[in-house]
């Protein structure tokens, strides 16, 4: 089980502006709902179902299994900024490896907000003894990778014209690999 | 700009102060992440040495350097507080412009 006792969670972003941290719950659909409609389309490529269908974001607030995904969210009033997802294989050769991915409001970059949810994931994994964080990106989210990059994360591989978005047009895919201290144990 | 044998002993000392002062703060606080990035501050500062007059002494400074902003980082982010700017730094830095800035 993954240890939630210090959520909700205040942070304060560079511009002061106040976001709380907590964990997704079923109740959250609609502004999950409302986040994801206002996401740039590039930074809905990794999605493995089609985001853009109401009944898919439902399906995934009723279906919540924490120790499988844990979606960590960013709220501002009532509206979510931000969201960060540690994926798990509760079992298996990769059950020590974390599958990080991290989506930001665009208005709500550049104030820290990306670089606190890391921090956050980073926690969490060390929290459940991961010996590797992973996250993949597209290599144009040049925001995303250097930030990622600068709190630990090593680029590991970068696959040329690997995945392609919503539009069928091919990118970079960006692999970071970051060690955690499950590693020395 | 060449530095000296003298900055790089002042440079070493303030790192060694700084590392000492953040741990003072860490004590308290349950951050494995952090620790871990305290343990390659401390093993990067070794590694350039008080004073040595190996080319890779600045780098091994700056890592060091690098690794104590992170735990900064965790330590405001643990107590809720606005993420710090190293450019708020800058003072303390003899170049024209602090080279790493915060983008996401």
């Amino acid at each position: 089980m993954i240890p939630l006792d210090r959520y909700p969670k205040e942070i304060t972003l560079r511009d002061d502006t106040r976001a709380v941290l907590r964990p997704m719950i079923s109740e959250d659909a609609d502004g999950i709902w409302n986040f994801l409609r206002q996401l740039p389309e590039i930074d809905k490529s990794h999605f493995h179902e089609d985001v853009d269908r109401r009944e898919v974001v439902e399906r995934w607030s009723k279906s919540i299994d924490y120790d499988a995904a844990l979606p960590i969210l960013a709220i501002q009033g009532t509206r979510v900024v931000g969201s960060a997802t540690l994926y798990r294989n509760r079992t298996g050769w990769k059950q020590r490896v974390g599958i990080v991915r991290i989506l930001i409001a665009s208005d709500f970059r550049h104030k820290g907000l990306g670089t606190a949810m890391i921090r956050e994931i980073r926690h969490l994994g060390e929290k459940v003894a991961l010996n590797y964080l992973l996250a993949e990106v597209i290599e144009e989210q040049q925001s995303a990778v250097r930030a990622l990059e600068r709190m630990g994360f090593e680029k590991a591989a970068v696959y040329r014209n690997f995945v392609n978005d919503r539009k069928g047009d091919l990118h970079n895919l960006v692999v970071l690999l970051h060690p955690l201290s499950g590693l020395d144990k | 700009m060449e530095a000296t044998s003298i900055d790089l002993r002042r440079g070493y000392r303030q790192l060694e102060r700084l590392l000492r002062e953040i741990a003072v703060a860490l004590e308290t606080e349950d951050i494995p992440a952090a620790r871990m990035d305290l343990d390659k501050a401390r093993e990067a500062l070794h590694d350039s040495g008080p004073g040595e007059d190996d080319p890779q002494v600045l780098r091994h400074m700056d890592h060091a350097l690098s690794y104590a902003h992170r735990v900064i980082g965790d330590l405001l982010h643990e107590k809720g507080l606005p993420p710090h700017s190293p450019a708020d730094f800058a003072e303390w830095f003899d170049a024209g412009e602090v080279p790493f800035r915060e983008d996401w």
